[in-house]
């Protein structure tokens, strides 16, 4: 993941900072009024800091390119290039590098295929990472609710395309595996179990689906790295992610598996009941860029959400990213002209993710 | 292999006997380390399809992986995944499976199936608000510890305790509770959620034969739940060639059917698409224990239907 960040200072787990220290030597010889007043001063001098430093969401910035796309057809892949170019991808950064291409086939139905990342984006954004001379590029995904791998291929429909591109797929529920320390460290998970395929990579892509979700709000490039997480280790569906906290163990994910890139299918995306319930919206839209949270800020801007209102995204915000409009540089369609109103069901529960 | 079987089961096989690993089992992918489960599922499908055409290799084989998963068993009786991973221990009801078809591990499975019975996931009681379909406050066993009960653990669960003679246990019988209590009302069971904020979510294949087996292992009688699972399993299998989809619900139909037409032509385009089962001895090994007729009887699974259990594993 790419920011303009400076080095944070220390954070503790919940993301707060220790105030710092003064040592009792320091404040000998003052009356107490000047003690008073210089302590006054230097703790409205911090707080101010500390606000400035938060509002500034610690001087991270980042890009993202929204692009309009109405069909799942051979047009796709001279979008997709146009958007990444837009944002300093090319050949240079690409050349014999693996690619691994992660998309959202959470729980694919031929019933409802906008439950998953369709297709033809996978096959675009591979074509586009082949053309630049990728050493190899492969699709991984790692199901949460099912365990088959291959029924997801059938009932995405992507077996033939993958067939057809010849195009490795991976399946990171049943991979070796390698423990890593959590990045993070939001959740209680001092470790992630992590597939060894990720290992081969060395650029992950995030390819999610436009898609409200009952728990988090949306379901972006970020919550698709669910995905990454080994049905093994983390069981089918993957509950001790809910345990843990469903947007803790976004953000803990997200920083530990460190993908390079985001782009999200919107053409068709969900809306209602997501992420695999609820009906389809046909947004004609893409949304890329390198830093995760700025895409799924924009993306949930365009979906009518306020970033804010979404915990992982507030959570995220100036740990993994900036989330904040003026702290993300737009390029190509500007959110005001493709903004909609993805619905959500009427209930209780989902007012958190639109409060009045 | 022996020139009797059918040149697909024979050949799929084979291919099974490649990817063993480290002269003791087999991992998830080929050339991988050996994990628990295909360990355990790849000898019970050797053992299986031996039960058609003796072989010297397949006990050999199966005893094998059977004193590999007990260097594993921990001083609770528990099983982890892998040697390298302790936990999560889901898989002791697999090695049990195992051990329960090899002789010379009556002590391993003893304290398996006491670490077994006390598992439970976490249950908490359904309020009033709560906007999933399921009963919360049921037991039964969890993928992994701390967490809430699921379908496929608590099907292998029950599976290998009903296969000790334990089917009368008060687990057994939350199992069966749970395992109806998860059904999604048009007919069949995916991972363990029946519905969400009212609706009914989709059922899968996979998991409808492991809540069919489970239920039958179980001696629970046929019930409408049972018959819609069967149906869903009737209408969805023809069209399907995923390996454990195929595999697991062929299973779990027999279990209540009569064997449908056409299923050996499903299990041998399944087994013959190289490229399902190119890195997947798991994958392999459901499909040849729904390819054998003696997969019942050693899961300790009498079909309720009297029927032609033979598929086509000899060549006529």
């Amino acid at each position: 993941m790419t920011t303009a960040a400076p080095s944070p200072p220390a954070r503790n787990a919940d993301g707060s900072h220790d105030a710092p220290e003064v040592a009792a030597a320091d404040c000998q010889g003052l009356s107490r009024r000047r003690w008073l007043v210089g302590t006054g001063a230097l703790a409205l001098g911090v707080g101010s800091a500390g606000w400035l430093w938060s509002q500034s969401e610690r001087f991270q910035r980042a890009a993202t390119f929204i692009g309009r796309a109405v069909a799942y057809d051979a047009s796709l892949e001279q979008r997709i290039r146009e958007g990444l170019t837009q944002l300093g991808w090319g050949r240079s950064h690409v050349r014999d590098k693996s690619v691994m291409l992660k998309p959202n086939l959470v729980e694919p139905t031929i019933e409802a295929p906008h439950v998953n990342t369709h297709p033809a984006v996978i096959r675009a954004v591979a074509e586009v990472f082949r053309r630049w001379d990728a050493r190899e590029v492969f699709v991984a995904e790692g199901q949460g609710h099912i365990r088959d791998g291959w029924l997801v291929l059938e009932q995405s429909g992507l077996e033939p395309v993958l067939r057809e591109a010849k195009l490795e797929f991976v399946d990171l529920n049943h991979d070796d595996i390698f423990a890593t320390r959590n990045r993070l460290g939001l959740t209680s998970l001092k470790e992630l179990y992590l597939p060894a395929t990720l290992r081969r990579a060395d650029l992950i892509v995030s390819l999610p689906k436009m898609k409200t979700h009952h728990w988090a709000g949306v379901t972006l490039s970020m919550k698709n790295l669910f995905g990454t997480m080994p049905g093994i280790c983390y069981g089918w569906p993957k509950n001790v992610l809910h345990h843990c906290g469903i947007d803790r163990s976004i953000l803990d994910i997200t920083a530990t598996v460190q993908p390079d890139l985001a782009i999200v299918d919107g053409i068709i995306g969900m809306e209602g009941d997501g992420p695999i319930m609820g009906t389809p919206r046909h947004a004609n839209l893409l949304v890329m860029g390198n830093n995760l949270p700025s895409v799924d800020a924009t993306t949930a801007r365009l979906m009518g959400f306020v970033p804010q209102h979404l915990a992982f995204l507030q959570g995220a915000s100036g740990r993994l990213g900036p989330i904040l409009e003026q702290h993300i540089q737009q390029r190509g369609e500007s959110i005001a002209s493709c903004a909609q109103h993805f619905e959500l069901i009427d209930h209780p529960h989902f007012r958190q993710f639109r409060p009045a | 292999m022996s020139q009797s079987l059918a040149p697909w089961i024979s050949a799929s096989v084979d291919r099974l006997l490649q990817l063993r690993v480290a002269d003791v089992g087999w991992g998830y992918r080929r050339e991988g380390i050996p994990y628990s489960e295909p360990t355990a599922l790849g000898c019970l499908a050797l053992l299986a399809v031996n039960d058609q055409q003796s072989t010297a290799y397949a006990t050999e084989m199966a005893t094998a992986g059977a004193d590999w998963l007990a260097s594993l068993q921990q001083p609770d009786g528990a099983v982890g995944i892998s040697a390298e991973l302790s936990k999560p221990r889901w898989p002791t009801a697999y090695a049990i499976l195992l051990w329960s078809q090899v002789p010379g591990y009556e002590s391993q499975r003893a304290r398996s199936l006491t670490w077994l019975q006390q598992r439970e996931g976490h249950t908490y009681p359904k309020s009033r608000d709560c906007v999933l379909g399921h009963d919360t406050s049921i037991p039964g066993w969890p993928w992994v510890a701390g967490t809430h009960p699921w379908l496929e653990p608590t099907g292998i669960a029950m599976l290998a305790l009903c296969r000790n003679q334990l089917a009368g246990h008060q687990r057994v019988r939350d199992g069966i509770r749970l395992v109806l209590d998860r059904a999604i009302v048009t007919g069949g069971w995916n991972v363990g959620n029946s519905a969400t904020f009212g609706k009914p979510l989709r059922p899968q294949g996979g998991p409808t034969g492991i809540a069919l087996l489970a239920l039958r292992a179980a001696l629970h009688e046929e019930t409408p739940t049972v018959t819609r699972g069967c149906d869903y399993l009737l209408d969805i299998l023809p069209t399907t060639r995923a390996p454990e989809t195929l595999g697991w619900g062929l299973l779990g139909l027999l279990a209540w059917r009569p064997r449908p037409d056409g299923a050996d032509d499903w299990l041998r385009e399944a087994l013959e698409n190289s490229s399902v089962l190119h890195h997947a001895p798991l994958r392999l090994a459901t499909l040849l224990l729904a390819a054998s007729c003696s997969t019942l009887s050693r899961l300790g699974v009498t079909p309720a239907v009297p029927h032609q259990a033979a598929m086509e594993v000899l060549v006529p």
